[in-house]
């Protein structure tokens, strides 16, 4: 019995392990608030307050996030560096964007920021990964 | 009895493992895919879309590329997330030449890459002149590769820096520019989307807000179209011009003279203001353009008379979409019942019970107003509780 109890409990870490393994997605949470909006006549100037979290058991390190120009940020391509996050802990950022498309305060509010994130592992690794951040972040 | 828990243990062990073998769709094990309905493609971003002589519909989305046949069904999948030989980030433009090469504009990486048409890696091309934002790219019917750089945007003089349209040969080795920097004819400020029509003459949609009309040789000959601030273009076998204006939600189609002829729009109960952010246009040679519709991320075809003919996505209210859905059932006859519910812009929630036979085919619905479903029964006289 005591035989079969260990080859359970065998069998249930490798599988709990597995699943670990196949976890898949960025290391990271993002998300963030239009706090600053101002149109001119040939562009609008933005900002952003971005709530970064490691939803994690382990650190990261060196995290790099730069902003991917899609529409409507037809804008230079910003790089903000985070250097590193302990397990469970955010932060928050401040982003200021200038783009020419001319869209209103509940435009740019809604939309969507896409980021090409790179960070290093527990094992000092490169890490390259996709991350949209979602609005509703920090106020 | 001991040595069998053991061993029952064990073979529990091996059959979950069997989780992390990934298994090709067609042959999954019990409780994997076989097929599907509602969202007949996964559409993640998607940024970019051409279609090729055999009217197969490449579109671009955060790591991969997808192929789908004219029917919609996605025939390959290929590309995962990084800087590698192969791999892509964030691809936009996409362009495929007459023997089915694949060019894709890898943006995040700052380069082109180039694939055979079943998706194996062939080369890349990348030249440290190039700007921050390449967007789109096109070919000629002499294998030539016309790539737009939006450049950057200056947040001092509000202007478009080392914005550039550059030309290659099929091979990467670089040919000539296109136009240059400005506001006046034959000139670009932040160029987006570019198209190449039957006789090579070159279509150029930039941040200014035209389209404008370059013969072969680099040589401007007209405003194509004045429709705003563009994100793409694409032009038909008639040159008929189909120009994208994303966030105003527009695509507007002129005929090869210059004319508007019509706007791409298209009628669904559920989405009242028929809100979408067409990003991407394509045609193919029997003249149905592919919109990608970056607000929904999916896709739509309209004919050449400008009538939807389908949607492609992931999510969407359509007959054949899935949106938020809450219940399934399945009766006797193997037909499947499936209920959802949509938010629509006046914030009014239409609930709905749409029937599929067992191949996943719509035979048809109900709608039904001011209930939010919460599940779906089909009772033993075959009455139907939601």
């Amino acid at each position: 019995m005591k035989k079969s109890f260990t080859g359970f409990l065998i069998a249930l870490t490798i599988n709990v392990l597995g699943v670990f393994a196949c976890a898949e997605g960025p290391p990271v949470i993002l998300t963030h608030t239009l706090t600053g909006y101002s149109k001119g006549p040939t562009a609008v100037t933005l900002e952003y307050s971005m709530h970064v979290v490691n939803p994690g058991e382990t650190a990261i390190g060196d995290l790099s996030l730069s902003l991917v120009p899609r529409l409507p940020f037809v804008t230079t391509r910003t790089t903000v560096n985070v250097s590193y996050l302990a397990p469970k802990q955010s932060t928050d950022l401040t982003v200021k964007l200038v783009t020419p498309l001319l869209l209103n305060h509940d435009q740019f509010s809604r939309s969507p920021l896409f980021w090409a994130g790179e960070c290093l592992d527990a094992e000092g690794k490169l890490v390259e990964f996709p991350v949209k951040s979602g609005p509703g972040g920090a106020k | 009895m001991k040595r069998y828990g053991f061993h029952a243990a064990v073979l529990f062990s091996l059959i979950m493992l069997t989780h992390l073998i990934p298994l090709p769709a067609a042959h999954a094990a019990p409780g994997g895919f076989l097929f599907q309905w509602g969202a007949q493609q996964h559409f993640s971003d998607p940024s970019g879309v051409a279609v090729d002589e055999n009217q197969n519909v490449y579109v671009t989305d955060t790591s991969y590329v997808q192929v789908f046949n004219s029917s919609g069904v996605r025939i390959r999948k290929w590309g995962t997330y990084g800087s590698g030989d192969g791999q892509l980030s964030y691809p936009k433009g996409i362009a495929v030449d007459k023997n089915g090469k694949v060019y894709v504009v890898d943006a995040g990486n700052n380069r082109v890459q180039v694939f055979d048409s079943a998706g194996n890696f062939l080369g890349k091309w990348s030249h440290e002149w190039w700007g921050s934002t390449l967007n789109d790219i096109a070919i000629d019917g002499s294998g030539n590769v016309y790539v737009t750089d939006t450049g950057s945007f200056s947040s001092d003089s509000h202007d478009f820096l080392g914005d550039s349209v550059k030309v290659f040969d099929s091979e990467g080795n670089f040919l000539r520019e296109l136009g240059s920097h400005g506001t006046g004819n034959g000139q670009f400020r932040g160029p987006t989307g570019i198209a190449v029509d039957m006789n090579g003459n070159v279509y150029l949609a930039d941040n200014f807000g035209r389209v404008q009309m370059f013969s072969s040789s680099g040589n401007f000959i007209r405003i194509a179209a004045d429709f705003g601030i563009s994100d793409d273009v694409a032009v038909d076998r008639s040159g008929n011009i189909y120009v994208a204006a994303g966030y105003f939600n527009q695509v507007g189609v002129f005929d090869s003279a210059g004319n508007y002829i019509r706007e791409l729009t298209f009628s669904d109960h559920y989405q009242a203001e028929h809100y979408w952010v067409p990003i991407a246009v394509a045609v193919d040679r029997v003249g149905n353009a592919y919109v990608l519709d970056s607000g929904n991320d999916g896709l739509r075809a309209f004919d050449s008379g400008g009538n939807l003919l389908s949607q492609w996505w992931t999510y969407g209210t359509g007959d054949a979409q899935l949106s938020k859905p809450t219940g399934i059932a399945v009766d006797r006859s193997g037909n499947v019942y499936e209920s959802d519910g949509y938010d629509d812009a006046a914030q009014v929630i239409d609930d709905r019970v749409r029937v599929f036979d067992g191949e996943g085919r719509f035979l048809r619905k109900w709608v039904i107003d001011f209930i939010q479903t919460s599940g779906i029964a089909v009772g033993w006289q075959q009455c139907l509780r939601a």
